[in-house]
């Protein structure tokens, strides 16, 4: 069974230019380093506002995170005081995550793109 | 309806979906509740990864899962014949510091321990690790 990770990368304007990485399958341990080669790729060529569509992920495990935290450290590091990782409709599951890891008081997750595009 | 169910595979990252179905399998067999199961999957995941990424390495072997109902509980055990590594010893994250002072590893133990009821490392007499999960389904 082919566990691939879809990765679509678009570009949408709130208040800042903000990069969506719009992410589809179930990431673990085997497919979670082509999220985060993407989210560099997209880093590398600019992008320092990084929303991650979880709509279409049913199942992330710790492996996905690190990528979230990997991230997150990097856009911190930027040297970009306004650089972060913003969250779209991550699922139940993933919310609850979150919160365990501590990652909630980090970085914030919306239900709706455009509020979400917005509050960057 | 059986109340042991078992899986042997190589430990390859490719095979962790294939671990989270059998598991599913399982769990629906046993009829365990779909949010113990969601918990179980992560927890079996977690264990399972471990063992391919820090107890075998780059080397080649197997995983041998193991899932029994007793009484009221689910008891899910992993072996395996990586080098001695308790995975119990691994630092958990450090939840204190601000998220980019932080090193990147432990979120995978610390899951287990919040899904699972029990986790326990023992050294098994026929193999090098063996990591028993439970929970309490009923």
């Amino acid at each position: 069974m082919s566990t691939d990770l879809q990765i679509e990368v678009s570009q949408m304007e709130g208040r800042v230019p903000v990069t969506v990485l719009r992410v589809s399958g179930q990431v673990d341990a085997s497919n979670n380093q082509s999220l985060q080669n993407k989210a560099t790729e997209v880093y590398e060529g600019g992008a320092r506002n990084i929303l991650l569509d979880l709509e279409n992920v049913d199942y992330m495990s710790s492996a996905g995170f690190r990528v979230m935290h990997s991230v997150y450290t990097m856009l911190k590091d930027s040297g970009d005081d306004n650089s972060t990782l913003k969250l779209l409709k991550p699922s139940d599951a993933i919310s609850r995550i979150l919160k365990t890891l501590g990652f909630d008081t980090e970085f914030s997750s919306h239900s709706d793109l455009k509020e979400a595009v917005d509050a960057f | 309806m059986r109340t042991q169910y078992r899986l042997t595979l190589e430990a390859d990252l490719a095979n962790l979906a294939k671990i989270r179905d059998f598991i599913d399998e399982a769990a629906a067999e046993i009829n365990i509740a779909s949010e113990s199961v969601s918990e179980i999957r992560l927890a079996v995941d977690e264990a399972a990864a471990n063992i391919i990424v820090h107890g075998y390495q780059d080397a080649k072997g197997t995983i041998d899962i193991e899932v029994r109902q007793e009484g009221n509980a689910v008891i899910i055990k992993l072996r395996d014949s990586a080098p001695q590594y308790n995975p119990l010893d691994a630092p958990e994250p450090r939840l204190d510091l601000p998220l980019e002072q932080r090193s990147l590893g432990g979120a995978g133990i610390l899951l287990m321990k919040e899904y699972m009821d029990s986790v326990k490392y023992r050294i098994p007499k026929d193999g090098n690790n063996e990591l028993v999960l439970m929970k309490t389904i009923r």
